[in-house]
């Protein structure tokens, strides 16, 4: 059966109206998927359930109170915090912030358990137990107390006296993480609204886990509400203008929205939540869908415009472009499902979901499109946009004139750009997940000037035995180790009931700094905590530091905020010293979110960019599968290859740092740049075969499929572009760099392809089109 | 009055002889759960003094245990409240130490504490009442001194014990009084509790704690009831368990001794390391 028929056939033949609505009904029950789908609000989304790091977070959590917090940072515009009005502020916040749904114990200066010696007593008490209590004097006592206070100073209070801050942690049930997350980020609000109200004097910033929890969520419904509908509306103007047809842009867009509820539904049967990165996989998928349903349609209305009926137009379309269109799909699909190289669920679902919709799309381009076309009007009058590209002969014309100075010029200076683009740095920064306009980030950058807000590590010291943390020997290797951390130029400040034995033994010796010390026995050591922990008012029990068979302490090293390269160094740092000064005996683990967030986006950089070099050797192949031909398939390699690479190098010169987000955009841009390859390689081979010698058909090349690639290569740059207004910071950049990748790989294909194809493929390659003669000649 | 806090169930037993103004329920059911509290305590009456030996077990939420040895002894005061001193026994690190607690209509209760090891005893604040007792479920709150006008009530209902899961078999043909209670001191770490009381022999088989933020935070709950001195009730286990963390703290009682002659000499601080 020739190609001719089975169109024909696809076109008509009852056969394929079955298809058709086998093809309605599958998409149709996919669809229902979508009721099981949902928006996520965890930052653990980013990691497996069995990932070895996120394990080691939650048995942490499990061992010490769970770490979940809201960070707030008050400032009186004027002056420092001792004063009346500030005091007070913090004092009504603190008892007010007990009431956040969840919050399990609320820490802040006037509810600081504060201890002293009072002739032979000791005093253990909340700064400010009684509002009332607050006059000059007791102003100045909690000046002073704060300002001599190892556990106050950089976690609750500055030594500037500037900044104070309340932390709530909350004990999440997680039976709605999303509604309970909610719940906790809208109290919050409404109180720092009201006190916000009531203290105009004073500024409030907000940051912590819950917090970036919200934000999470929030960027990505907001990136689902404003961009998707954002991209309809792109779609249908753009594919309107070109074509000169709201019918045809119409029919564009019923698959579109048909594919991505199938691939959205897809997804919600097979459990995958979107998330603030996933969310951008509708508009990914929008642009590349379009991008190849405008090359079956603007063939369909050249033909038109020549004057063939309707049916003989659709029918030409696809007999034209049936393979390019589906090599090209193979070849998207092939990039984005490379993206489950990722280490991080979010970025898979990305590649899955787009990698579901152009399979959606690929489905319907055949069966649905082509029956829409049929059924439509579309005029046949020229826009600007095809006079345009009518001129297309102009530059033909130019680049055989110069083809090698082209390639000698042209080529060598790509590849200079590209091997730039070694020299970018990966890095990561969990603060910078989101866009600048995100009020989270904002406040999150301001407080961690002041205080260390995300950026931590807990450490969890055993002693391996119940109440073994007494020990003179296990105290003094926590002290050793704390006073080196300390040394180290990261650490802003450490957190361990370290401070708190040394002040008890100091004033169980009637307050004498000498016996700022680790008690001598562990008799002596255990009755000071008794005493201590008999002394705390409700919430602050030290579970948050102390294992509750008292076998070991976490010890948390706040940090200034960095990159995730300098997490990581500091990491081996601390732990070298750890095996180096290791006591028998005693273990440790460690972790923390920002701490894995680090490794996940570090590991995420590297399997992303082995997933983008499988993806382009299975391209590769399959083009040579495609074309027969070995030689055509190595040939490929140079217009897909190149333009990434100079993307990352000019990359380079703009920002220099890859994260883990943009490291997918090489597999993702792969995948989307090479069906223009496609599309100009099939044109002009099979322009060789019907006879044309290579400068003339790279002049039909040029006038039959150009204007669809520089078409599509415009709608991709423009909805990538849309993406970059993001308010999640990683799918922004992703948009640029994409779109960037897209254009210079326009370039490459405009220019430099036509170049190296009439210098080094002048001939049908041994094998090309060997099949399509046979099938001539049986027919 | 006099009303026995449930938890050392009895061991540990305040007075208070007036009645204040604010304690006159102005509703039914208000007055009905008053008069409900009020009879518990009548059923601890005269008792003297007592001395417990209990096993207190921590149990985290993963499941894993830790336990602590103590002798609880409480001498009756009908005038000030009940002194009580806790002895600790195990661990051995803190064998010997003891907490002594007297009770201060007036003022805040005074606390000592006694540290074998440095041989001295410390006066703690008695601010802490809402804080952990030891790393335990249980507060001071829960386990001190409790005045009948530390709160105000109001009565539920009643409905057969047998309807609280836990207490199934011992209280199978039981009738039980269901009542609330809300702390008067706003330094208290409970906005609520939700009390069961077998309406007998006044036992309190079950307290629900409703934190600051009205959210139900721990669930006690009492059973293997014994009678002593043919009057007193006493649970030989109790369970608490903060439903928000996971974590369980049980006591269970070795021995329970009425009336063993106890003195005020026993519970002064000068005899503290004796």
């Amino acid at each position: 059966m020739s190609t001719d028929t089975l169109w024909r056939r696809m076109l008509t033949s009852k056969f394929a109206s079955g298809l058709l609505l086998i093809c309605l009904l599958l998409t149709g029950g996919c669809i229902v998927g979508l009721k099981d789908m949902g928006l996520s609000s965890d930052y653990k989304i980013f990691f497996d359930d069995n990932d070895t790091d996120l394990q080691t977070l939650e048995q942490m959590d499990a061992t010490y109170t769970a770490t979940d917090n809201v960070f707030i940072m008050i400032k009186p515009k004027q002056g420092q915090i001792y004063n009346v009005e500030t005091l007070s502020l913090v004092y009504q916040l603190t008892d007010r912030l007990w009431q956040i749904p969840f919050s399990s114990r609320v820490d802040s200066l006037t509810n600081y358990p504060f201890s002293w010696a009072e002739g032979d007593n000791i005093e253990i008490e909340e700064l400010l137990y009684e509002e009332d209590q607050l006059d000059l004097a007791r102003i100045n006592f909690i000046k002073r107390a704060a300002e001599g206070e190892t556990d106050l100073i950089d976690s609750l209070v500055t030594s500037d006296g500037l900044y104070t801050a309340i932390n709530v942690t909350t004990l999440l049930p997680g039976e709605n993480h999303k509604a309970e997350i909610l719940a906790i980020m809208q109290a919050i609000e409404a109180d720092i609204q009201e006190f916000e109200l009531r203290y105009p004097e004073h500024s409030f910033y907000v940051t912590g886990l819950v917090t970036m929890n919200g934000a999470f969520f929030k960027a990505a419904k907001a990136d689902f509400t404003t961009l998707i509908p954002l991209m309809i509306v792109f779609v249908l103007v753009a594919a309107g203008v070109i074509l000169g047809s709201a019918q045809a842009a119409l029919s564009i867009l019923v698959v579109l929205v048909l594919s991505l509820l199938g691939a959205l539904g897809l997804a919600g049967w097979l459990g995958i939540n979107l998330s603030a990165p996933s969310v951008s996989a509708p508009i990914i998928m929008f642009t590349v869908i379009v991008a190849s349903s405008i090359h079956i349609i603007s063939y369909v209305k050249r033909q038109l415009i020549l004057g063939y009926s309707q049916f003989e137009a659709v029918l030409s379309s696809y007999q034209h472009n049936a393979k390019p269109i589906i090599v090209s799909h193979i070849t998207t699909i092939i990039g984005f499902l490379a993206m489950n190289a990722s280490d991080s669920p979010p970025f898979r679902d990305l590649g899955n979901i787009v990698a579901f919709g152009v399979m959606f799309s690929l489905i319907l381009s055949f069966t649905l499109l082509p029956r829409l076309l049929l059924w439509i009007r579309i005029s046949t009058k020229q826009t600007i946009v095809t006079n345009i590209f009518e001129r297309m002969n102009g530059l033909a014309s130019i680049v055989i004139c110069y083809r090698n100075l082209i390639l000698f010029t042209f080529l060598p200076v790509s590849v200079v750009f590209a091997s730039l683009s070694f020299l970018n740095e990966t890095d990561d920064d969990l603060i910078k997940y989101f866009n600048k306009s995100v009020p989270f980030r904002a406040q999150a950058e301001e407080i961690d000037q002041h205080f260390s807000g995300l950026y931590n590590i807990g450490y969890s010291l055993s002693s391996n035995q119940e109440n073994g943390i007494f020990s003179p020997t296990y105290l003094g290797f926590v002290d050793k180790f704390d006073t080196w951390l300390l040394t180290q130029q990261e650490v802003v400040t450490t957190d361990s009931p370290l401070h708190r034995i040394k002040q008890l033994n100091q004033l169980m010796h009637g307050d004498q700094s000498l016996f700022y010390q680790i008690p001598k026995t562990a008799k002596i050591a255990a009755q000071h905590f008794l005493l201590y922990e008999m002394s705390l008012p409700f919430g602050k029990d030290v579970g948050n530091q102390v294992s509750f068979d008292k076998s070991s302490f976490k010890l948390t090293a706040r940090l200034k905020n960095m990159t995730s390269v300098e997490m990581l160094a500091f990491e081996v740092r601390v732990t070298k010293w750890l095996q180096q000064n290791s006591v028998q005996g005693i273990t440790f683990e460690y972790s923390s979110p920002s701490l894995i967030f680090s490794h996940v986006g570090q590991s995420n950089i590297f399997s992303l960019l082995q997933g983008a070099f499988v993806a382009f050797l299975v391209i590769s192949l399959a083009l040579t599968a495609v074309f027969r031909s070995f030689y055509i398939g190595i040939l490929t390699l140079i217009p897909n290859l190149i333009p990434v690479g100079a993307a990352f190098g000019f990359w380079y010169c703009i920002q220099g740092h890859i994260s883990m987000g943009l490291a997918g955009v090489s597999a993702m841009a792969i995948g989307i740049i090479v069906d223009d390859t496609v599309h100009f390689l099939y044109q002009y081979i099979q322009g060789l075969k019907r006879g044309l010698t290579p400068e003339q058909s790279v002049i039909t090349t040029f006038e039959h499929t150009m204007s669809a690639i520089i078409i599509s290569s415009i709608l991709l740059v423009v909805g990538f572009m849309l993406l970059s207004s993001s308010s999640f910071e990683k799918n922004a950049l992703m948009g640029l760099l994409t779109s960037g990748t897209i254009v210079l790989a326009l370039l490459f294909d405009l220019i430099v392809l036509p170049a190296i194809v009439l210098k080094f493929m002048r001939r049908l390659p041994q094998y090309a089109g060997q099949p399509h003669l046979t099938l001539d000649q049986a027919k | 009055m006099r009303v026995c806090n449930i938890v050392i169930t009895g061991f540990i037993c305040s007075y208070s002889l007036s009645f204040s103004a604010n304690t006159v329920a102005n509703s039914d059911s208000e007055q009905q759960g008053y008069a409900i509290a009020s009879a518990v305590e009548l059923r601890d009456e005269g008792f003297t003094d007592s001395r417990a030996m209990l096993t207190m077990e921590l149990q985290s939420k993963t499941g894993a245990k830790t336990s602590r040895k103590l002798d609880i002894s409480v001498l009756e005061n009908v005038v000030e409240g009940d002194k009580s001193l806790i002895k600790f026994t195990f661990p051995a690190d803190i064998n010997g130490t003891a907490l002594l607690t007297h009770p201060d209509k007036s003022k805040s209760d005074e606390q000592w504490l006694y540290l074998p090891e440095v041989r001295r005893v410390k006066r703690i604040g008695s601010r802490n009442k809402a804080g952990a007792f030891v790393g335990s479920e249980f507060s001071f709150e829960d386990m001190t001194n409790k005045e009948l006008d530390d709160y105000s009530y109001n009565y539920l209902y009643s409905l057969p014990c047998n309807e609280i899961q836990t207490q199934a078999n011992e209280f199978a043909d039981k009738q039980c009084d269901v009542i609330e209670r809300f702390p008067v001191d706003k330094h208290s770490g409970y906005s609520k509790q939700q009390l069961w009381i077998e309406n007998t022999d006044q036992k309190i088989i079950q307290i629900e704690y409703f934190d600051r933020k009205k959210s139900l935070l721990k669930v006690f709950t009492a059973s293997g009831f014994k009678l002593y001195q043919d009057k007193y009730w006493r649970p030989s286990l109790v369970e608490m368990k903060n439903v928000q963390t996971g974590k369980v703290t049980r006591l269970s009682y070795q021995s329970i001794v009425f009336a063993s002659g106890l003195s005020e000499q026993d519970f002064h601080r000068s005899s503290l390391g004796d």
